[in-house]
């Protein structure tokens, strides 16, 4: 299999990889919001609903995640699995949203009661005092936890193929039963250096835009 | 917002871009197991349908109902019938030792570093084996992991299946350059079996019958001439016929779907995209 084959084939693998990314990382954000409001909730039991979540969403491997939502349904229930890619992509989407909620809970309480107090003093309501006093103050706290995140998302992406989906890193290895070529299985990482070198550049552009506002 | 959109610009210029390039040209699973399960498939009048898995998967694919067989040079061992339901064995495998060319050949109470797949039947020929006593084993997640072990030289020695061997130790591959397969290591035969969910008796005896007819109508043989299996194929043996089988639901299972559905792992020349 020549080289410009083999970059093609892992080309639509890494489209795979590159699909699980955005979309897990598009649901993520909006749904770690939903959860960090859920854990700030001044309702007691829904807070420590949370607490229960988040203790075994992070307490639990990744890979463990996709294997339950996937089989689960079918073990214990009969019922039709649900789609391979969309099991991976709820797995993916509800650890990353619990990541995220932790990382914007931060930023949330690393705000000054100071700055809400002076907002509340000037007659902004609470909206006005979340858009124009804490939002930005907040993303530049949550910009740099949150780059670190994405990355590792790109890479965490891999674990899909723990229920056969052929991400990048399944295709090589298809290629390597397929061929016993070897080199192929370390060519994917030169695909995650470039997507990720590019996708540190992006972030570091957003981090220095917000960097004139002082925390 | 500015993030999200350079992220989706990407997604979709690479999307377009592979869409492009994926145009005019498509593989096809190939192999020995994948063509006599789709010969198998037209005796019995059922689609056949392939769902690739991950090997350490399969038993839990198999009953969470997303296949219906494991028909994947799967090996027959007493350890698996008491989970399963097997067919009869249409071919057979050895296990065979694999190391670097420079290895000198096996000495009993050697301490080798022996790279083997989790849950193979190289794994149990490790256990069952006083000449690696002294051993280390190594579990990988596949055959070629264990081939890659060795030609790295993080494991002195691997123990795979004879049928892949000579594929993956052709002197064009990777692997073929620098591996051997060890002449005075002996293990005793096994068979490939087709294996299905445990009682599906009557979904089972339906598939011997595809092979047994298979078999007899040569098209068996000439898929193995094709895959330059010859060698290893296994004539049919008697079987429980269907109809002294009661419990029938497992057939009319297959029968409502029209289709069953086959567990396999990309590994040449049993099941692999050409």
């Amino acid at each position: 299999m020549s080289f410009l084959e083999v970059t093609e084939e892992l080309l639509q693998g890494f489209l795979v990889t590159i699909l699980l990314f955005a979309l897990t990382w598009v649901i993520a954000v909006p749904l770690g919001v939903f959860f960090c409001r859920m854990t700030l909730s001044k309702f007691k039991p829904l807070h420590y609903f949370m607490q229960g979540f988040i203790w075994v969403i992070r307490g639990t491997p990744l890979m463990l995640q996709i294997i339950v939502i996937f089989y689960v349904p079918g073990l214990l229930f009969a019922w039709q699995s649900v789609d391979r890619f969309v099991a991976v992509l709820v797995a993916l989407s509800i650890n990353y949203g619990i990541y995220f909620s932790e990382i914007f809970r931060s930023g949330y309480e690393s705000v000054s009661e100071g700055q809400k107090d002076a907002a509340l003093m000037l007659q902004f309501s609470r909206s006005q005092i979340f858009t124009r006093v804490l939002f930005l103050p907040i993303l530049k706290k949550i910009l740099p936890p949150l780059s670190n995140e994405t990355i590792s998302l790109v890479k965490d992406t891999a674990l899909a193929r723990v229920i056969a989906i052929s991400e990048i890193l399944m295709t090589a290895q298809k290629i390597v039963a397929t061929y016993a070529i070897i080199w192929v299985l370390f060519y994917t990482g030169v695909f995650y250096l470039v997507f990720n070198g590019v996708l540190s550049v992006v972030l570091k552009k957003a981090e220095k835009k917000l960097a004139y506002f002082k925390a | 917002m500015k993030l999200t959109k350079t992220l989706l610009a990407v997604a979709i210029l690479s999307s377009s871009v592979l869409a492009l390039s994926a145009c005019g040209k498509s593989k096809t699973l190939v192999g020995f197991d994948t063509d006599l399960a789709k010969k198998v498939g037209e005796e019995l009048g059922i689609s056949v349908s392939f769902q690739e898995i991950v090997w350490e998967q399969k038993e839990i694919e198999l009953s969470s109902k997303n296949i219906d067989l494991i028909w994947n040079g799967f090996t027959i061992t007493e350890e698996r019938k008491q989970a399963l339901s097997f067919s009869m064995p249409y071919m057979v495998n050895k296990q065979v030792v694999v190391s670097k060319n420079s290895q000198s050949e096996l000495i009993g109470s050697t301490a080798y570093k022996v790279a083997v797949e989790a849950g193979s039947a190289g794994s149990d020929a490790f256990d069952g084996d006083l000449l690696f006593k002294n051993s280390t084993k190594i579990e990988v997640t596949s055959q070629i992991d264990a081939l890659t072990e060795v030609l790295s030289g993080t494991s002195d020695l691997a123990i795979i299946d004879g049928v892949m061997a000579g594929y993956y130790l052709a002197d064009s591959t990777s692997y073929g350059k620098s591996l051997k397969t060890l002449s005075n290591y002996e293990n005793s035969s096994e068979y490939y079996g087709i294996g299905a969910r445990k009682g599906d008796e009557a979904f089972i005896a339906k598939i011997n019958e595809g092979l047994s007819k298979a078999y007899q109508d040569a098209s068996t043989t000439k898929i193995a001439e094709k895959y330059g299996l010859s060698s290893a194929l296994v004539a049919p043996t008697s079987y429980a016929s269907y109809d002294s089988i009661s419990d029938k639901s497992s057939w009319d299972y297959i029968v409502a779907k029209k289709s069953m559905t086959i567990g396999y792992t990309v590994f040449a020349p049993i099941a692999y995209m050409a």
